[in-house]
C-alpha cells in the first residue's frame, strides 16, 4: 500500500481502476436485478446488499489505484 | 416471542457477540435446547436480530469513537494522497483491506452457506470447531513466546494492532467468513488471525472489534426498515437491541482488561464442553 515518491506501476493503475469500473458497472447491474447470480431472492426486484458490497469494493480499488500509481518525487 | 425471550436474546446476542464463543451459535442452539416455540423462520426475526447486532456496532463505535473519528479522517486523507503517513491512515487502509474480501463473499455466499448448517446440531459440532480453532491458535502463540518471563513481558515482545501488515490484516478480514457458519466465532478467528500475525492478546481483541464494527453495522443496517413494515414490538425490539449493546459493551470493556495478560484457552474449553454437551442433548 505504501509507496515511496517515484514508485508505483502505472499498469496495476490501470488495473484497479478497469476493476473498479466492473465492480460499480456489477453494482448498478444487482441494484436493478438484471443480474440474480449468487442471490438469496432470484424474484426480488433489487439486491441492495450485493450493490453495496460492490460498490464499497469499486471505491476501494480506486483507492489502491491511486495508491498503485506513480508519484512525482 | 414473549418479552422475556426477546429481552433474553438481546442480552445473550450482545453478551456472545465479543466473546470469541459464537453468538450466531448460541442463538440457534439455545432456543432449540429450551424448546422454546418462537418461529425463527418469521418474517420478522432476520429484521429483529439486526437490531440486536446494531446495538452491538452501537456499542463498539461508542466503545472506540476517539479512534473511529482518526480512522474515518486518515481513510479520507490518505485515499486522496494516496500515500500513508500517519498511524491513523494505516489503521485505515488495514481496517479497508480486512473488510471488503470478507464482506465480498459474505454477501454473495452467506445465504447459501447458512441454510446448509442452519440446524442446531450443526451449530453444536462447529461450537466444538471453534474451541479446537481457538486452542490451537494459542497452542501455535505458546511457540514464538519467550520462556522464562512473566505474562506481561512475554506479551510486550509482541505488536500493537497498527503494526500488523496488510497481507496479515487481509487473511484475517477473510477469516470472518468462517463465522457464517453458526458455531464459529467472528471475533474468534480474528482474534487467532492476530495471535498468528504477531499480535499481542489485547492489540488481536482491539483489531478483532475495529474490525467487527463497519461488517456488523453494514451487513444488518438493510435488514432493519423491514421492521417497520411488519407488525413486530418495535419498542420490545428496540429494548432488547439496547439490552444487547450495554451487553456488547461491558463485554468488551471486559475483554480489553482480560487479555492484559489472559489468553483464549478458557474459551476454547467452554466452547469445547458446551458444543459436546449440546450435540448429546439435541439428539
Amino acid at each position: 500500500m505504501q509507496n515511496t515518491p517515484g514508485s508505483g506501476s502505472y499498469a496495476l493503475s490501470v488495473l484497479f481502476v478497469l476493476a473498479a469500473l466492473v465492480c460499480a458497472v456489477l453494482a448498478v447491474l444487482y441494484y436493478f436485478a438484471i443480474v440474480h447470480v449468487l442471490v438469496s431472492d432470484p424474484h426480488a426486484h433489487n439486491h441492495p446488499t450485493h450493490a453495496i458490497v460492490l460498490l464499497v469494493a469499486a471505491v476501494a480499488c480506486l483507492v489502491a489505484a491511486n495508491f498503485a500509481r506513480p508519484k512525482p518525487a | 416471542m414473549t418479552t422475556w425471550q426477546a429481552l433474553f436474546m438481546g442480552l445473550l446476542q450482545g453478551a456472545t457477540e465479543l466473546f470469541p464463543v459464537s453468538s450466531l451459535g448460541h442463538a440457534v442452539i439455545l432456543p432449540s435446547l429450551l424448546h422454546w416455540t418462537f418461529r425463527q423462520s418469521d418474517p420478522t426475526f432476520l429484521p429483529f436480530l439486526a437490531l440486536l447486532h446494531l446495538g452491538t456496532a452501537a456499542a463498539l463505535l461508542i466503545l472506540y469513537w476517539r479512534e473511529w473519528v482518526g480512522i474515518v479522517r486518515g481513510f479520507f486523507t490518505a485515499a486522496v494522497r494516496g500515500r500513508i503517513e500517519t498511524a491513523d491512515e494505516r489503521m485505515a487502509m488495514l481496517l479497508l483491506i480486512g473488510t471488503v474480501p470478507g464482506a465480498l463473499v459474505g454477501a454473495f455466499f452467506k445465504g447459501q452457506i447458512a441454510v446448509l448448517f442452519s440446524s442446531a446440531r450443526a451449530a453444536s459440532v462447529f461450537l466444538f470447531c471453534n474451541g479446537l480453532i481457538l486452542l490451537g491458535a494459542e497452542m501455535l502463540r505458546r511457540r514464538s513466546e519467550r520462556r522464562g518471563v512473566g505474562r506481561t513481558e512475554q506479551e510486550m515482545a509482541f505488536k500493537e494492532a497498527g503494526q500488523i501488515t496488510f497481507r496479515a490484516a487481509a487473511i484475517t478480514g477473510l477469516s470472518q467468513v468462517l463465522a457464517f457458519l453458526p458455531g464459529i466465532s467472528r471475533s474468534g478467528v480474528t482474534m487467532c488471525g492476530g495471535l498468528i500475525a504477531g499480535l499481542r492478546h489485547q492489540e488481536a481483541a482491539k483489531f478483532s472489534f475495529l474490525l467487527a464494527t463497519p461488517i456488523i453495522a453494514g451487513a444488518n443496517l438493510l435488514e432493519v426498515p423491514q421492521l417497520f413494515h411488519s407488525s413486530a414490538p418495535l419498542g420490545l425490539y428496540t429494548a432488547s437491541a439496547v439490552l444487547s449493546g450495554v451487553a456488547a459493551y461491558v463485554s468488551a470493556r471486559f475483554l480489553i482488561r482480560y487479555f492484559r495478560s489472559g489468553r483464549l484457552d478458557p474459551y476454547g474449553v467452554y466452547c469445547l464442553l458446551a458444543g459436546a454437551l449440546a450435540f448429546v442433548l439435541l439428539r
